[in-house]
């Protein structure tokens, strides 16, 4: 049942699609906002089939809710990711007033979605194996995820930055790429980095052990920490600052998705 | 901010010097002090270990894994302090700290087989090896004569094996003789009904002891506090760079 909600938000995630671009030639606020409508209904269903997981997980584990936070495996990572990309989005849209980046966001949660869809990987509930069973989940993963949603919303802004416009528009775009790569390197470094070590070295034995996932995330850091240096430093022109968050963004769904299908480690929960 | 990574990168070269980290592989029942390090070689602990039990839980009746826990002796000479290890439920004693790693099925011929038998409301223990009869009340007498890790049933009833790795399903084969009459019966450690003989017959296997093995991983870590305190330094060297630009910008 929930695995169905998931896909319906796939869909509605493309008809936003379909509504942000029909305003990118048109302009009319009226069509943005059908685009905004779809994406929230869509977050909204995404948000009620997140919570039919967990109180899935909570019933049938009878751990408490801290322990049942629903990312067990690719399935469910990837909805929750998109989850939040969404919002953060949504947020973003909502106090900038700014429906452009609506087409990008949208068009990848909807095509994340529906691949995953029509993908084999199990879309059931996996009651948690011993290694899942931490607080530290809840707080690695739904930091690192939020981190996520922040670049992937500084990418957009870096699409939209490199496709011109006028310079005005420009100087916005890069601030506010500025103000997200800057909040997602602090929650990737805290919730990512930090919390992922507390709990590695609370399980494993070892703060950090350089499985694929880890040597990846410490790659996608160092592309971030170069980044908000050279932002500070003020030695990036607007347009390097757009690469570098578009770059680091194709760093961090290699380090989220492509380790977990390329490469084995101790993070491979995703294809059980 | 740059001095809380400092603080990290020296405190993680002072445990790689000072610390220690290596595995123990420990046969349920057995009793060892030494322990392997990342290269094989083996160093001693300065105390013993012995794993008194070892546990796996599953969910419900399938073989999803629920929980595995060793519960581990340790003793110094001064005493034994026992503990239950799990996974992300590591335990230290005298700054090594040990972690519930993997686990397996490792048969030999050390291990006894524990048994329950229930005859006429009277209720009897027993711990065998194979083909050891045991003579009960009112001329039956049982033996176990075979033993599979993962016993299941195909839908035509006929028994199975499915893992040599672990024990999913431990289960025995008995050799029942009442009064003459002689029969066998697999009696399953996850199947209640496995063991029901009769109305006034019931066999109930415990266990295999001392054929799992469970493997912990050991580190010492004397300097893992400076590491906890350089995060907590560069999360608030975050704040004081962010939170002064954040209010600049509203």
């Amino acid at each position: 049942m929930s695995a169905d909600f998931f896909t319906i938000c796939g869909l509605l995630y493309i008809l936003a699609m379909v509504g942000y671009l029909f305003h990118l030639f048109s302009k009319k606020r009226a069509i943005a906002m059908a685009g905004t409508a779809f994406m929230s209904f869509g977050a909204l269903l995404g948000l009620v089939a997140f919570c039919m997981r967990y109180g899935y997980y909570y019933n049938a584990m009878g751990r408490g809710l801290l322990l049942s936070f629903p990312v067990t495996n690719l399935f469910e990572s990837v909805h929750f990711s998109v989850l939040c990309m969404v919002i953060v989005y949504l947020v973003y849209e909502y106090r900038s007033k700014n429906y452009s980046a609506g087409l990008i966001i949208s068009a990848l949660s909807g095509i994340a979605i529906l691949l995953l869809a029509i993908s084999g990987f199990s879309k059931e509930p996996a009651l948690f194996i011993p290694a899942l069973q931490s607080y530290w989940l809840l707080a690695h993963v739904l930091l690192s995820f939020v981190a996520y949603a922040s670049f992937a919303v500084a990418a957009a802004l870096g699409v939209l930055a490199l496709m011109g416009g006028n310079a005005h528009k420009r100087t916005q775009y890069v601030g506010q790429i500025k103000d997200f790569v800057s909040v997602g390197f602090v929650l990737f470094t805290i919730g990512g980095l930090f919390f992922g070590a507390i709990w590695a070295k609370n399980a494993w034995g070892r703060f950090w052990s350089w499985d694929p996932k880890e040597s990846w995330a410490f790659v996608t850091w160092c592309v971030y920490l170069v980044c908000v240096h050279l932002i500070r430093r003020n030695r990036l022109k607007p347009l390097g600052i757009a690469i570098f968050a578009i770059v680091g963004f194709c760093v961090v769904i290699f380090t989220f998705i492509g380790v977990n299908l390329l490469l084995s480690g101790l993070h491979s929960y995703g294809s059980v | 901010m740059h001095a809380g990574i400092l603080a990290m990168l020296l405190s993680t070269a002072a445990n790689r010097i000072w610390g220690l980290e290596g595995n123990i592989h420990l046969l349920e029942g057995m009793e060892q002090s030494a322990y392997l390090l990342p290269d094989d070689s083996e160093a001693e602990l300065g105390f013993t270990v012995k794993c008194d039990d070892f546990n796996v839980e599953y969910y419900g009746d399938s073989n999803r894994v629920k929980a595995y826990t060793t519960l581990l002796s340790v003793d110094d000479g001064t005493g034994a302090v026992i503990a239950e290890i799990g996974v992300n439920q590591p335990f230290t004693y005298k700054g090594v700290t040990f972690y519930q790693q993997s686990y397996g099925f490792s048969p030999n011929n050390e291990g006894r087989l524990l048994f329950t038998a229930e005859l006429n409301g009277e209720k009897s223990e027993h711990s065998v090896f194979f083909d050891e009869p045991v003579s009960l009340a009112d001329g039956v007498s049982v033996e176990i004569v075979d033993f599979s890790p993962a016993l299941a049933l195909r839908p035509d009833g006929q028994a199975y094996n499915f893992s040599e790795d672990y024990m999913f399903n431990p289960s025995s084969l008995f050799l029942i003789d009442r009064q003459g009459e002689r029969f066998y019966r697999w009696v399953s450690t996850r199947s209640a009904d496995s063991g029901q003989i009769d109305e006034d017959f019931t066999l109930i296997f415990n266990d295999f002891k001392g054929v799992e093995y469970t493997t912990l991983a050991i580190a010492k870590k004397p300097f893992s506090a400076v590491i906890y305190i350089s995060f907590v330094i560069m999360a608030l060297g975050f704040i004081m760079i962010y939170v002064p630009r954040m209010r600049k910008t509203q």
